[in-house]
């Protein structure tokens, strides 16, 4: 009895332990801007079309893409499921756009903090980052869901 | 090179320590620096003029762009240095953008004659390939058609549900011809008259958030001619292309119809060719793309321009692949079987290639 008792246990830490395990790994990716910005609305389209083109206009609004690039597991996957490119067909196509039409480079923030600011400075920029870190930073608001599943 | 063009070099490379990017008071600018090392080899080569049976060329092409308000400035330098084309200013243009769906350009630009040249412009690296297809190489590479103009240039993107549809319509000052054509030159004076050139590229964007496109064209240019060539050349294109991307491959093509009428003597002689360029590239992976380009001329025997255009290469045939170094650099061999007017010979180059910063 005593032995079934301990195999159960074992049983259920072990259950316990992968569901803990799984949950951690699930992720929400999204789209974020300031919270002054919360009512603007992209689609999955001109999403893609904003982080290709840098700047895109929408209903008389001027959205500019600013890519989260403080995670390389973020931007990883950023690049797998949103952008559909390597991250070196990603940067050369957006050097080919600057080098074709001039203009600026799409903004690169490599670090969650001084991304925050600059969407709370410019409303109208448009960053992606994981939920948690959305939800945990002030001035700044989730506009849509980009990409939720597990990564390793 | 003259002391003014010098002077241009040095301010952009003086943009590139101060710039990289700079965004002040409302102007921001950017800078790219293009640095390559091609290497050719030809192999049963006849002895022709202009073509050498090995070239070592290292060349740099620097980028430069500048935003204030609605106005933005594009330069781009490009030199070689062993001599043989030397150092011009490509593009110069000041443009008027009052949104992002439409550009007007004053300056010296490229021509939107099909969709390669003002794709890629001097970038080598931007290009999957190393080579250009001959009927859009540059004017003082042996190209047949205005590839640069001086004037006027409207672009505008009208945006449906999904797709869209581009224009791009110019006017300008065109090149004469001298042994080769030679485009205006913004900062060398100059002896030679220059007629007009005009082109309207009219394409189709099935995806506003992908590359594929479609597109048609038409150019018409008058071309002056040195004494000892002909008076004057009227040269008319019409054409289609395509770039379409399959997944990750990615097929670009063109068919080009050229009436060329050449007037000598008191004569006018016509005569009218078609010439075609087919790429594939299939990427293996992030970093390997090879590629195979296919360019034919039907008909080039009846051009009289052609003529005069000894470097002009009538058929190819090429495979090569592209090896991604790192983010910013690649590496690409490509062998090629080319064919002139007069003969023709094979052909293996390698060249490193790379975009700063």
């Amino acid at each position: 009895m005593r032995r079934f008792f301990a195999i159960s246990m074992f049983s259920l830490l072990l259950l316990c332990n992968m569901v803990v395990v799984a949950a951690a790994s699930e992720k929400k990716m999204v789209l974020v801007v300031s919270a002054e910005a919360g009512h603007l609305k992209l689609n999955r389209s001109e999403i893609r079309q904003l982080f290709f083109a840098g700047v895109i206009i929408k209903d008389g609004v001027q959205f500019e893409a600013v890519i989260n690039d403080s995670d390389p597991l973020l931007y990883e996957v950023f690049l797998q499921k949103i952008i559909f490119m390597s991250a070196r067909a990603y940067e050369r196509k957006l050097i080919s756009r600057v080098f074709r039409k001039g203009g600026r480079r799409v903004v690169l923030a490599s670090n969650l903090e001084s991304l925050k600011n600059d969407l709370v400075a410019n409303p109208g920029w448009v960053s992606f980052m994981w939920e948690e870190n959305a939800r945990s930073l002030p001035g700044i608001t989730v506009i849509g869901e980009l990409w939720h599943g597990s990564v390793n | 090179m003259s002391m003014l063009r010098c002077w241009l070099v040095v301010a952009l490379l003086a943009c590139n320590l101060v710039s990289i990017p700079v965004s002040y008071a409302g102007l921001t600018t950017e800078f790219l620096a293009f640095p390559s090392v091609t290497m050719t080899e030809r192999s049963k080569m006849p002895d022709m003029h202009g073509i050498d049976k090995e070239d070592f060329t290292p060349a740099l092409d620097l980028f430069f762009t500048a935003d204030y308000d609605n106005f933005r400035l594009l330069a781009e330098v490009y030199g070689d240095l062993n001599g043989k084309h030397g150092a011009h200013v490509e593009r110069f243009q000041v443009g008027w953008l009052p949104n992002p769906e439409l550009a007007m350009w004053f300056g010296r630009y490229h021509n939107p004659v099909g969709f390669w040249n003002s794709e890629y412009h001097h970038g080598s690296y931007l290009q999957t390939a190393i080579s250009r297809p001959a009927i859009l190489e540059f004017e003082d590479d042996g190209g047949i058609l205005p590839t640069h103009l001086t004037g006027l240039l409207i672009e505008q993107t009208v945006n449906t549900a999904q797709s869209s549809w581009r224009y791009a319509f110019a006017i300008g000052a065109g090149p004469y011809f001298n042994q080769h054509l030679e485009a205006v030159d913004l900062f060398r004076s100059e002896d030679n008259s220059v007629k007009l050139v005009s082109s309207l590229r009219l394409s189709w964007h099935p995806s506003r958030s992908e590359d594929s496109q479609v597109g048609l064209f038409v150019s018409s240019a008058t071309i002056p001619g040195e004494a000892s060539t002909f008076e004057e050349l009227k040269q008319f294109v019409g054409g289609v292309y395509t770039d379409w991307h399959f997944q990750s491959m990615r097929l670009t093509s063109a068919l080009y119809s050229i009436n060329s009428d050449i007037k000598k003597a008191g004569q006018d002689v016509d005569g009218s060719f078609i010439n075609g360029y087919l790429q594939l590239e299939i990427p293996l992976g992030a970093d390997w793309t090879p590629y195979g380009r296919f360019e034919k001329s039907q008909g080039a025997e009846g051009d009289p321009f052609l003529h005069y255009a000894h470097t002009f290469i009538r058929d190819r045939s090429l495979i090569g692949v592209r090896y991604d170094v790192t983010t910013n650099q690649s590496i690409k061999l490509e062998l090629s079987d080319v064919d002139y007017a007069v003969s023709g010979f094979s052909q293996a180059t390698f060249q490193w290639s790379a975009v700063f910063p």
